[in-house]
Order: C-alpha cells, then structure tokens, then sequence
C-alpha cells in the first residue's frame, strides 16, 4: 500500500503541475467575448443614468440609444438574451459591488408568464460566467452557486473552467443578430412570418409553477434598488398577444407599492401587427423604437429622471 | 451522495484509510466498518430511509433463516410468499402507485368517468429497486435450496447494503458477494490500479460524454414538434450513446470503487452497441439484470411451459421484457420500450435460431467481416430508434418523434449540437479498441511509457474537472 500512496501523491503533484499549463486559457478566455457588458460590470465601468435590465425580450425590445438621445441622458441596455432574474439580481449585485456609478433610474423587464417559472431556456447564464473566471467576484459566484468547490477552485485552475472555456474561437452572436454599443441588440433579419395571428383571449398564471429560488432574487433585485436609493421601474413589453393582467398583478403584488409600473395601451393598434415583431414575443427594431419612444414619453410625462 | 461528487470523494477517502486499517485487524472489524460505512453513504441522502434498507435486510434475513430450518413445508411457503409479497409490496408502493393511479384516471377519463382520485406525494427511496431485488433473489434462492440462509446477519446485511452497487447496481447475488465479505482481504496494488483506471473511464463516461450530451437531448426532445428531422436523428443517436455511457459509466464507477476495497463484483455492461444480434445485446447491456430476470422470471415461466417450447418461449421473453421495461420506469412509455425489446426475439423464436446453441464467444479481432459491420450498424439503428420510447414522456410524443424522421431531411449533415461529437467519438474508439477487456482503461495505453500514459490520464481528469458543472451551451435560435 506505500507504493500505491506515493504513486498516487506523485500522480497528484505532476497533475499540479499540469494544471498550471491552463493559466493563459483563463486570463485570455475574456478577450474572445463579444458581449463585453458583464466584464465592463466587474470593472466599474458603467457610469449611465438609465439601466435597461431583462431578458431578449428588452434586448431586442428597447433602443437604449433612443431612449438617451430623447431623455438628453446616458442610457445603456444591461439585458442579456437568455438571463433569468437570478442571473439578473447576480449583474445588479455587482453593479453596485465594484462601484459603478449607479443608475437614476432602472428599468427592468420582466418576461410574461416565465419571469418566477422555471424555464429551461430562461435561465442563469452560467456560459457568460465562465469566461471571466479569472475575475474573484466570477469564482464566489460559482462556488456560491454549488458550481464549483471552494477548495478545488483554490487548488486547480482546471477546476475553474467550464466547457465555454475550451472553445477558443472568438464568440459570435447568431448570424442575423448583432449587438449595439448602447447594449441593445437589433435583429437584421425582418421575417415577420412566424406562424399564428394576434391571440386576444383570456390569458393565466399559475403561481404554484413559481420557483422560491426566482421569487427570493425577484425580491432581492427590489430590495437592492431600495436599498441603493435607484429609482426602480418594472416594465411589461408588447408581445404578440393580449396583455396578461394575472401575471401584472401578480408581480406588483410582490414587488410591492413603491415601484413604477408600465405596461403598454392594449387599444394601440401597432402591437397588434406583425410587422413590428420578429416573432410572437420578440419586438424587431421597428417595433423597438416605437416601443421606446411610448416609454420615453411616460418617463418624461412623470418626471422620473428628476 | 452520489460517486462524482465532493461529498463523496471525502468520505471515501476518510472510510478506505479505516476499511484499510480495519482489515489488517481482522475480517469481522472490517466488515463493522464496511457496514457502517454503507449506511453512512445511504443516511447522507435521507436518514429516514435507511430503516426501510435495515427493515427490509432483518425482514429477509429472518424469512431466509426461518425457511431454511423449519421443516414444515407449509409454514415455509407461508412465509416465503409473505416476504416476496412483502418486498414486491414496498416496491409497487413507492415506485408505481402513482403510476398505477395516473393510469386508472386516464382509464376513466377515456370512458367519460371523472374521478375524485389523485397522484400522491411519494417519494421513490434512492436505490431500492437493487437492493429489493438482492433480497428478492435471495430468499427465492434459500426457498429453491440454491443458497444456504447465512448465520451471520453481518455478512448478509453488507450484501444488501454494499454502498458501491447500493445505489445503482450491479445487483450481485449472494453467491458473489458473500464468499467474498466472509474471508481475509489483502491489499493488492494492480486490483487496486485497475479499480482506479475504472473510477476514472466511468467519470470520463458519465460526466463528459453523458452529461454533456443530456446538454443536447433535453431541447431535442423537447422540441421534438419543431426541430428538423436531421436534429431528431442526432437526438435519437446522442441518447442511445447517453443512456449506454451514464448508466455503464455509473457501474464502471461503482465495479472500480469495489476493487479498491478488495472486491470483484459482477460486470455490468461488455460494450453492447458492438454486438450484432438482440440476444447478444442483452447478453451484455446490464448484465446483472437480465440475468436476475432469466433466472427468477424467464427460466420459470419456460420450465413451467416446456411442452410448448415455442409458446414458453414467447411467454417467458413478452414478460420478462415487459417487467425489465417496468424495472426501468414507471410509464407506459418503458412497457413499449421492453415490448419492442421482446417482440425483436420473435424471429428468432420462430426459426428455431434461439434454442440452437450459443456461438462461442471467440475472441473478437479489431477488424471484422463486412456483414458484423453490417449487423451491428443494423442492431445499433434498431436500439436506437426503441430507445426513442425510453426518453419521451408520452407514447404519442414517441410516435410524433419516430414519424417525424421519415422525411429526406433526416438525411442531411446537422450543423447544431457538433460540440458534443468529439466526446462521443473518443468513448467509442477506446472501447472498439478494447472490446475484450473488461473495461476501457483496463489495457489501454497500458504499455506506454509512463510519461505518455499520466499525460493521458491528465487529459481525461482535466476533461472531469471541466464537464463537472452544470454550464449549458446558450441555445440562441430557441428564443
């Protein structure tokens, strides 16, 4: 049995050793990045007065530079195609750890009816985490997260990495999609012929099919606004469909009174065409800009950036 | 506690340092320990449990002493049948209840019935469909006078809670296992080399290749209304390659871990995507199963027909399949899974192919005749399209998934879920190269010089490092 132990504590050494070799994947692994938002995050170097958080829906949906441009401010798009509100929370949580400037006013769009759902598409953007894994703030959250182990990550570099972090071409979006230096994304593409027509009827929401986990960041990305003094508007964008009132109050009833809430006019009639959408939930650029102008318009009205 | 976690790795490496010094002491301190280590392992997962394991060994081992002393017949068949009543019970009861349930509503429903009934909250203890059936086989065996009922309830209470195969198998019998726990056991530096080769080909299985392509087949199937019948195909194929390498990665894991305690237990899986028939398929696809069902299941039903031996035949495979495919799930989608398994025997049935006797099992050479190729591509496509039955959630889903691949696209090259190709092929070569050891790593790279072969061994732990995690590829076209 000593021979086998000190083999096997030589085997250990020697893979060390070899570990190390992965250092430069991890301090490079950031530059391959298009999508520099998160990284930008953890430097400190967001210094807008209005945030845009939320899923692709706000991504595509809300022209950041419009909405400055009209306001005579600084406005940046922070959403990410894909994020869930536990990825969201995680992003304003280091937007106020790193010192950032913080924002007036936040804006954040919550996805109908999947915002507290479980959803295998919606969810925390574990692939925009490992590429900065060379940042601490990145590795806490893993491990907080029950990705990684404390002690291992301490110990082994490869214990970091994720699967991204073997892909060592510079990422891209989807052919047709790019991203904005204002943080939005436009999509090129203007199919409009996605199936099915304008559904007005009744819609639901079911809130046994919440997860606490989302309920607990919901509540923890409103706290946090409160906490910080940021003006905190929740907004909920045009889809291809009557608006969901259950979902609406559902949500203002957890976020509670001393939010701004802003839906759209279900009378307007440009939400109800398909020209205005890449697809049934999706706004495409044309509708975007329609969109953050009724949004301008409603911030101005109320005086929310004074 | 499952094998690839930290949890784990700690109490391992805490509980092989004790078994080790205890079984310097003697035989009976290790096997303390070895018990005590096995309960540990199943109490970390719920400690309420583990008295249904304890209850069910105490339950079968008095039922197992009993009928091997008393001399009553009656009395013996009494208890007999009240302890596989007992077993079968606890199993029908936490596995398939709501099965049973979910299938009467839909029953009533279809007839215009409404029912006040529904599903209850059950939850399935880790591992109990092995461990019942080590007891299971057990007291048939006492009952049949094919084992002896053990005095020691230490000895026989490790066999049922061995924490290697506790959880997922393989369901060794007690002819394996207790000759084994009952003498001395020294340490022995290739078993124990070997068993590390093993833990590290089935963390390289389970980790990198199956759950990464989990990664792949949870949106195909999802998706199965949407996606293109090429991306179906691949779906079907990354499955069949998922549930080989998750399941035979588990047991590389759990046959490795039992090595480093000194143990040889049965083999479970001898690379059956590389066979050419469905009876060598079954022959080597969870071995320790199909065996426990010809012996308790198929070979009873034949014996009790054998004067029909076409109709025993069917009989005893439809119902062995049929229970094989229960075995796996509780859903109708598994009872078509095992039905189709049983109907791909009836040829053979019917030639009379499947009473002749076996081919030996000659050595295989790396490069065989065009038609083994040929049989297997074909036996390969086969099981792969019945294990589209296996993954879906309904038996309609199945349908609409199988007739969605017959289409002219299904042909064509897939440009998504490419990532996961490269782990696939990795898997497949080292165990086409090694299709007569008893697992990957067994032979492999083994004569190379030692430098290489750490260099090897390094790739596949820096690959568990990295697949360890639960980081998805972000799928951009779903939105």
């Amino acid at each position: 049995m000593k021979k086998f132990l000190l083999k096997l504590l030589l085997f250990v050494i020697c893979f060390w050793a070899f570990d190390k070799l992965f250092i430069p994947i991890v301090n490079n692994a950031p530059s391959l990045e298009v999508d520099k938002k998160l990284e930008d995050v953890l430097q400190g170097k967001f210094n807008h007065d209005i945030l845009i958080f939320g899923s692709s829906i706000s991504s595509f949906g809300i022209y950041a530079k419009q909405l400055g441009d009209s306001l005579k401010c600084k406005a940046y798009n922070l959403s990410s195609p894909g994020s869930d509100i536990e990825y969201q929370e995680f992003v304003l949580r280091q937007l106020i750890l790193n010192k950032n400037k913080k924002p007036k006013l936040l804006v954040l769009s919550v996805d109908e009816p999947g915002e507290l759902y479980f959803d295998k598409v919606v969810n925390f953007r574990l692939d925009r985490l490992y590429p900065l894994v060379k940042y601490q703030q990145i590795k806490d959250e893993l491990i907080a997260r029950g990705e990684k182990n404390k002690y291992l990550s301490s110990l082994f570099i490869l214990h970091q990495l994720g699967k991204s972090n073997l892909d060592f071409r510079t990422r891209q979006f989807a052919a047709n999609d790019r991203i904005m230096p204002c943080g939005s994304m436009i999509n090129s593409l203007r199919t409009n012929n996605f199936p099915g027509g304008y559904y007005n009827g009744n819609r639901q929401y079911d809130i046994t099919k919440e997860l606490p986990s989302k309920r607990k960041k919901f509540k923890s990305f409103i706290e946090t606004c409160a906490r910080e003094h940021i003006k905190l508007m929740i907004v909920f964008m045009p889809r291809f469909h009557s608006r969901n009132f259950y979902f609406e109050q559902r949500i203002k009833n957890l976020a509670g009174p001393n939010i701004i809430y802003y839906g759209y006019s279900e009378n307007s009639i440009t939400y109800k065409q398909k020209e205005y959408f890449n697809d049934a939930v999706h706004l495409n650029f044309e509708g975007a800009k329609l969109y953050t102008n009724d949004l301008f318009n409603y911030i101005k009205s109320e005086r929310l950036l004074y | 506690m499952i094998f690839n976690s930290i949890p784990f790795a700690i109490f391992f490496v805490f509980f092989y340092f004790l078994y080790w010094l205890a079984a310097a002491r003697s035989t009976k301190i290790r096997n303390i320990i070895l018990l005590i280590g096995s309960y540990f392992f199943y109490a970390w997962w719920d400690w309420q449990f583990l008295f249904l394991l304890i209850g069910v060994t105490l339950v079968t081992y008095i039922s197992a002493n009993y009928i091997s002393k008393t001399i009553n017949e009656k009395s013996k068949s009494i208890v007999f049948a009240l302890n596989i009543i007992v077993s079968i019970g606890i199993l029908v009861y936490f596995k398939y209840t709501n099965f049973f349930i979910s299938s009467f509503i839909n029953l009533l429903d279809s007839f215009g019935f409404k029912t006040n009934l529904s599903v209850l909250q059950i939850i399935l203890p880790l591992g109990i469909s092995f461990y019942l059936f080590r007891a299971i086989s057990y007291i048939l065996d006492v009952k049949n006078g094919k084992a002896k009922a053990r005095i020691d309830l230490l000895l026989f209470a490790n066999h049922i809670a061995f924490f290697p195969s506790l959880i997922s198998g393989p369901i060794d019998r007690a002819k394996t296992l207790i000759p084994q726990l009952e003498k001395e056991i020294k340490f022995d530096y290739s078993q124990t080399t070997d068993g590390l080769r093993q833990i590290l080909w089935g963390l390289f299985k389970k980790i990198v290749v199956a759950d990464n392509l989990a990664a792949a087949t949870l949106p195909i199937f999802d998706g199965y209304l949407t996606m293109q019948p090429n991306i179906l195909l691949l779906g079907a194929f990354y499955f069949s390659i998922q549930l080989y390498a998750d399941f035979s990665g588990y047991s590389d894991m759990a046959i490795g871990i039992a090595k480093l305690l000194g143990f040889n237990i049965t083999k479970n899986f001898d690379f059956p995507y590389f066979s050419q028939s469905v009876s060598e398929f079954w022959r080597k696809w969870h071995i320790s199963l199909t065996s426990w069902l010809t012996d308790y299941i198929f070979t009873p039903i034949s014996i009790h027909l054998r004067d029909y031996p076409k109709l025993s035949l069917f009989v005893g495979i439809i119902t062995t399949f049929l229970i094989s495919g229960l075995w796996h799930g509780a859903n109708w989608t598994f009872v078509v899974w095992g039905a189709l398994h049983g109907l791909y025997y009836v040829p053979s049935i019917i030639m009379g192919t499947m009473l002749s006797k076996k081919k030996k099992n000659k050595e295989q050479t790396l490069i065989q005749k065009l038609s083994d190729y040929k049989n297997m591509l074909g036996l390969f496509l086969l099981i792969m399209l019945t294990n589209v039955f296996f993954k879906a959630q309904s038996i309609q889903q199945a349908v609409t998934y199988l007739m969605r691949l017959v289409s002219l696209e299904t042909f064509q090259i897939p440009t998504l879920y490419k990532s996961q190709f490269p782990a696939v092929i990795i898997l497949l070569s080292i165990e086409w190269s090694q299709k007569n050891a008893s697992h990957g790593l067994q032979n492999f790279g083994i004569k190379w010089p030692q430098v290489v072969r750490w260099l090897f061994y390094f790739i596949l732990v820096a690959l568990i490092f990295i697949y360890n995690n639960k980081e998805q590829q972000f799928i951009y076209f779903q939105f």
